[in-house]
């Protein structure tokens, strides 16, 4: 199923702080350079947040500057629109493929 | 989530920064009191920790002070400073200073908590 | 301690009605620099003194500073010779206020800057404050 490949669910997993599993990219046939591109964006993504928000911790406890959580803190939140981007658009194109007459 | 380890920290961290705010506006307030001594809160740290303690009152010239609230986080009498000959020994340049420290710190959480609180705003829409 | 910038605020506001009242002292004082009494020998004008005292106020739990205390200078009055005034004593001396103009400039400008550290908490406390409500209006 095109969900479980690239739509809803590694995007999801992302928002709870998990790692896509390898479980998912079962089927799709788009070609893997694409999902690959995916995958890894999605990683850096959850990478950017998980460091957005130790740095903040940090920064709040006195153990990191204002500067450094500011700058992860801003890179998380860009990080997170761009692949909120993504996930509407794959979510919108998937609808459209939908409702294409077989 | 870690999420929310974060929002709950912030909210810590809001809430002891307050605290120093009223200790420290008291200290301003007192700069001219005969016999008193600056009091600071004692560090974020601690206060995570031991979020049940009172106040402790550490100087016997303190006034006797009760505050109903179970968490309050201990106060020190600031030993920095020499008293005049009044008994008083709060330096104003301290005071604003650490006040300065305070307020940056709070715009700093707050922001914090904003971004955060976007962002999971964001991923949870659409 | 229920809202702990609220109590600050108070504290503040506190400390600010007690440095205008000081100041209204200081001002009493320079005013009657020079007031001798009315008949020979009288005392002239005695130099106020305020003191200042730490409390708690019960409602808030907010601690408080407040005139604790307006009492006299007891430091002797100076001595002038000036026969024809109407204060003059019998060797033509008359005592005058035991006001210093240098120390009650000094007090002053001491209160001063005293009220605009006061003031400057409270800007701070208010500003704190609206930080926090500011997360509800764009915080999502």
């Amino acid at each position: 199923m095109i969900t479980s490949a690239i739509g809803v669910s590694p995007l999801a997993g992302m928002m709870q702080g998990t790692r896509p599993s390898a479980a998912n990219s079962e089927t799709i046939s788009v070609g893997t350079g694409f999902e690959s591109i995916l995958k890894s964006f999605v990683t850096g993504t959850v990478d950017a947040l998980r460091n957005g928000e130790s740095t903040a911790i940090a920064a709040i406890e006195g153990k990191a500057s204002t500067q450094q959580a500011v700058m992860a803190t801003m890179q998380a939140e860009q990080s997170l629109q761009a692949a909120l981007a993504i996930r509407d658009k794959v979510v919108s194109a998937f609808l459209e493929i939908s409702r294409m007459q077989i | 989530m870690s999420q929310v380890q974060f929002m709950a920290l912030a909210l810590q961290k809001a809430d002891w920064l307050s605290t120093r705010q009223s200790v420290l506006a008291q200290n301003v307030a007192n700069v001219n009191t005969p016999h008193y001594r600056a009091k600071d809160i004692a560090s974020f740290e601690s206060f995570l920790d031991n979020s049940q303690i009172s106040m402790v009152k550490s100087n016997p010239l303190h006034m006797d002070m009760e505050l109903s609230a179970v968490e309050q986080p201990r106060m020190k009498a600031d030993g920095t400073g020499d008293a005049n000959f009044s008994g008083n020994n709060v330096s104003l340049e301290n005071e604003l200073m650490k006040l300065g420290e305070t307020n940056s710190q709070f715009a700093l959480n707050t922001g914090l908590i904003k971004s955060f609180n976007r962002m999971l705003a964001a991923s949870l829409k659409g | 301690m229920g809202d702990a910038l609220i109590s600050s605020i108070k504290t503040s506001a506190s400390g600010l009605e007690a440095q205008s009242m000081r100041l209204r002292i200081i001002s009493e004082n320079l005013a009657n620099a020079q007031s001798t009494g009315a008949t020979p020998g009288a005392d002239p004008f005695r130099r106020k003194t305020i003191t200042f005292g730490a409390e708690l106020d019960r409602l808030t739990g907010a601690s408080l500073v407040s005139v604790k205390n307006v009492g006299g200078d007891q430091s002797p009055f100076k001595l002038e010779f000036n026969p024809g005034s109407p204060a003059a004593n019998a060797t033509g001396y008359v005592k005058m206020p035991n006001v210093n103009l240098i120390t009650e400039m000094a007090d002053m400008r001491e209160a001063n800057r005293s009220y605009e550290s006061n003031l400057q908490v409270v800007k701070q406390a208010r500003e704190m404050i609206s930080m926090t409500i500011d997360l509800l209006r764009s915080g999502n």
